[in-house]
């Protein structure tokens, strides 16, 4: 299937976008988004209907050129993107309709680069190939936060950009090296190349190092909340829902696939450890908040570190087939629940934005009775919160399920304490939202029940994702049929 | 020996240089040496064998990177003296720079001889080059092998700018006019300058364009050129090329983009893989691209050149 | 062959010097734009090694690719340096600026 098209529609779309100019910005926007969305189902559904592809950019296969490659886990981030995308735009769509917070015509262009950087990033199979997609990834997002005009939104623009900067000159210094020891840049061959040595364990150093900083791992998230919070509300569920998942999915392909086998547990209990610190963390800064949005943001943190929860469990000492099906567990889990975080996440923050949208600020304490009149953002965010808990059923159960049954199976069950604690301190922040929009009978502040009227578009938007992030725990033969397509954690495996 | 003795003196200068531009009392001087330090580089680039990346340098990392701050460092110096660590913490950092320098080096030392058995790629290159359409190896990586990541470079140009431009609240190119006024003063230094460099630069960047299909040269450092030249149009005070229409601009700009997306459908269409030149067509083709690109090149750095100001 | 009096090993070793003398300069950094001009440095350090690298058989010819990734890294780094200038110049334009 014609691969390349998932990431040259949308920057088709982006480029006529910004000829538009009035009302035709929105309109054309739309229709680039739609565009997308169909060219990113169908790409990705060739996946299970003809199986995993390779396709040959310029006519030159691996290693001289960059290919193109779509396999289970591709297509399911790739869904993850356009589902996301799709509901952010009709998001940003009924919000030009909205009281307040409106989208700027200049929204569109740069969501729709960003789109095509994900795609891109999502199919490479180039090892400096991602550097680029992540730079434009980046660039786009800048612009992105940037549409809010706040003075705090362009620090935390800076402080964004920076880190990144500084993530992807550790990664291309990776890049570097492993090139020059292995004289090829395309995945699969280097993965054909590459043994666990001293060197191997440098070249994926570094390029870990620039992937965690841009995947805000702890201590290296400091720009995250800032960033997160102050973009607008559309631009923030991209931005936790998709743009933090895409270094942690270059990660997983670096750690499954290419560098297979140079990780040791010492580096994987690092990690966990660096994950459990943001578990922690993130959920005490994410309860100490009065706004909804840093909540958010901080919830973002603190979810981000279950994924790497992951790696004790993938780098356990073990062999044979036991040990690769709790490696294996341990990896869809991490998978299922980024998948299901970037959903959740990104729901959440299209409530707060119509939230802000109709009371006019973000702070919990005037969300008392909510349920009565915003009823799609009480339910959008109920049932998006059940997902980032982790109740049954939902992905992040699931995924929470999977991550937690590979630790205590490998051995290494002290893990799962953090990971339990994250729950219960997940639970008492959302569950704060949940039982004052709900339960409360008046409004602490009396000109805080006066809430205007939302378009539908933004509560439809925030609900569908989060019923699908619930779905994602209901139909999981299927989604790991799916993972596991010619994945590397799949059953067939690397090695 | 003494070629040897030629690259550890420059390469000494390029480090003292390096170091001197790191020292950041004075914005303004560590600019300046910066600049030196780029084009230090670029000879650097010319001991290495890589001619194109010189140029690329020079133009691009010294020229226009060494603009850019230039033109800041007026706004920045006012909002400087944010904090001065304190001595204790500096000499740590040194220590821990220290040491990470030599842990580097020791890896280079141990790496680089065993890879350069892998002799990477090389030797494909120079096996494909005959098909590539063009006889300069790092241009036909450039525009043939690996043209998708040149594609989304220039995507990244692009995006840079729409981005500088939401910074301005808007896509209107003619808002930038109020940051660049017409030349009020007399600066009759600069406007002679300008007056002769700029058709130079104009003239040096096409022949840059062409000549980089068969020697150092190409789409980026001939497009560099063309952007140093709108760059000096502006400094000369020529903020009303932004009167322009702005169709006309964007659709320079998108020039690049647009081009190789065009010859992605075409070659989709015709049944082979997306960007593979046709057999025989690929010199014309490739050429064809980079003038788009170049001129794309040019008008985007202008435009991010003139975007980094704020607003009235 | 690669040996050790070969030429492009000064600039390896030059790269891996500015690569620390960057990143120190960007921790030590008093301000935006010193960081954005570390950022700078330490990029063009990291061009440097790979410019050793495509030089790394000193009697063969030269490795083209990472020339290539090169010049795509310039690019790329003053794509990112100017939006950053313009970043930092707004924030500097605008002190106490709005809020709402």
């Amino acid at each position: 299937m014609w691969l390349p098209a998932a990431v040259l529609i949308p920057a088709a779309g982006g480029v006529l976008g910004l000829f538009a100019q009035g009302k035709w910005r929105r309109r054309v926007g739309a229709a680039a988004a739609s565009a997308s969305l169909l060219t990113a189902w169908i790409v990705a559904s060739s996946a299970w209907c003809q199986g995993p592809a390779r396709y040959r950019m310029a006519g030159w296969g691996a290693p001289l050129g960059i290919d193109l490659r779509l396999d289970g886990l591709a297509a399911a981030f790739l869904l993850l993107t356009a589902t996301v995308a799709a509901m952010t735009a009709v998001f940003a769509w009924s919000a030009e309709r909205g009281p307040t917070e409106t989208v700027p015509g200049n929204f569109w262009p740069l969501f729709q680069f960003l789109w095509a950087a994900l795609n891109g990033l999502f199919l490479s199979g180039d090892l400096f190939n991602l550097y680029v997609q992540l730079e434009l990834m980046t660039l786009s997002a800048i612009g992105l936060i940037g549409l809010s005009h706040q003075r705090a939104a362009i620090e935390g623009a800076l402080n964004y950009l920076t880190a990144a900067l500084l993530g992807s000159f550790a990664y291309l210094l990776g890049v570097g090296l492993t090139y020059s020891a292995h004289g090829v840049l395309d995945l699969g061959m280097l993965s054909h190349r590459i043994s666990a040595s001293g060197s191997s364990w440098l070249m994926l150093s570094l390029l870990s190092v620039g992937l965690l900083l841009k995947t805000a791992v702890f201590p290296l998230h400091f720009w995250l909340p800032e960033a997160h919070a102050k973009a607008i509300s559309p631009v923030s569920a991209l931005l936790s829902g998709l743009v933090v998942k895409a270094s942690f999915y270059i990660l997983m392909r670096l750690w499954l696939e290419v560098f297979f086998g140079s990780v040791s547990l010492q580096t994987g209990s690092l990690l966990g450890a660096l994950g459990s610190a943001a578990i922690l963390w993130g959920s005490v800064q994410a309860i100490r908040q009065r706004r909804l949005k840093p909540m958010i943001a901080y919830s973002t943190v603190s979810q981000l570190g279950y994924l790497f929860l992951a790696l004790p469990a993938a780098t356990a000492a073990g062999a044979g087939p036991g040990a690769w099906e709790w490696k294996a567990e341990a990896w869809n889990g991490a998978a299922l629940f980024a998948l299901s975080h970037g959903l959740a996440k990104a729901s959440l923050f299209l409530s707060a934005g119509a939230l802000i949208s109709s009371v006019g600020s973000d702070e919990i304490a005037r969300v008392h009775g909510l349920a009565r009149n915003l009823r799609g953002f009480a339910v959008a965010f109920g049932v998006a919160g059940i997902n980032l808990v982790g109740l049954p059923p939902s992905g992040g159960f699931l995924g929470k399920w999977l991550l937690l049954g590979a630790l205590l199976r490998s051995g290494q069950w002290i893990w799962a304490l953090p990971a339990l604690a994250g729950t219960l301190m997940t639970a008492i922040y959302i569950f704060k939202v949940l039982e004052r929009t709900f339960l409360s009978e008046e409004a602490i502040d009396p000109g805080a029940g006066e809430t205007r009227p939302v378009p539908r578009g933004m509560e439809i938007a925030a609900l569908v994702l989060a019923v699908i992030s619930v779905l994602l725990g209901i139909l999981p033969a299927e989604l790991l049929e799916i993972l596991r397509r010619d994945s590397p954690f799949g059953m067939g495996g690397a090695e | 020996m003494l070629e040897g003795a030629f690259d550890l003196v420059l390469a000494s200068f390029l480090v003292a240089l390096g170091r001197s531009a790191l020292q950041f009392e004075d914005l303004f001087r560590a600019v300046v040496l910066y600049i030196a330090y780029g084009l230090l580089m670029a000879l650097a680039w010319s001991r290495l064998s890589a001619p194109d990346v010189a140029l690329a340098e020079a133009a691009i990392g010294a020229g226009v990177t060494g603009a850019l701050f230039l033109d800041a460092a007026r706004d920045l110096k006012r909002a400087a003296k944010e904090r001065k660590p304190r001595v204790g913490w500096r000499f740590a950092i040194s220590l821990l720079g220290a040491v990470v320098a030599a842990g580097i080096s020791l890896a280079l030392i141990g790496i680089l001889p065993e890879s350069a058995e892998s002799e990477g790629l090389t030797a494909r290159v120079g096996q494909s080059l005959s098909e590539a359409g063009v006889s300069q190896p790092v241009t036909a990586v450039i525009m043939n092998f690996r043209s998708f990541d040149t594609w989304l470079e220039l995507l990244v140009l692009l995006v840079a700018m729409s981005s500088s431009l939401v910074f301005h609240r808007t896509f209107r190119l003619h808002t930038l006019r109020s940051s660049w006024p017409h030349s009020s003063g007399p600066e009759p230094v600069l406007a002679a300058l300008a007056n002769v460099l700029t058709p130079c630069a104009l003239a040096a960047g096409a022949y840059l364009v062409f000549r980089g299909s068969s020697g150092p040269g190409g789409a980026f450092q001939g497009g560099a050129l063309l952007g140093a030249a709108g760059v000096l149009s502006l400094l000369r005070g020529r903020g009303e090329l932004f009167r322009l229409r702005q169709r006309f601009f964007l659709s320079t700009a998108v020039a690049g983009v647009v081009a190789f997306l065009v010859f992605s459908l075409g070659t989709g269409l015709v049944g082979r893989a997306v960007l593979e030149y046709p057999p025989g067509l690929a010199g014309t083709l490739l050429l064809a691209l980079e003038v788009a690109s170049a001129v794309s090149i040019g008008v985007t750095l202008s435009v991010l050149f003139a975007a980094a100001r704020p607003s009235g | 062959m690669t040996l050790p009096s070969d030429p492009f090993w000064f600039y390896a070793v030059a790269s891996a010097l500015l690569f620390a003398l960057s990143l120190r300069g960007f921790v030590l950094s008093p301000h935006a734009a010193a960081r954005i001009l570390s950022l700078n440095v330490m990029g063009s350090a990291i061009f440097l090694f790979f410019g050793a690298v495509s030089r790394r058989n000193w009697d063969r010819f030269p490795d083209p690719v990472p020339q290539a990734i090169v010049i795509t890294g310039i690019v790329v780094a003053v794509s990112s340096t100017a939006v950053a200038l313009a970043l930092a110049r707004r924030l500097a334009s605008r002190r106490g600026g709005e809020t709402g």
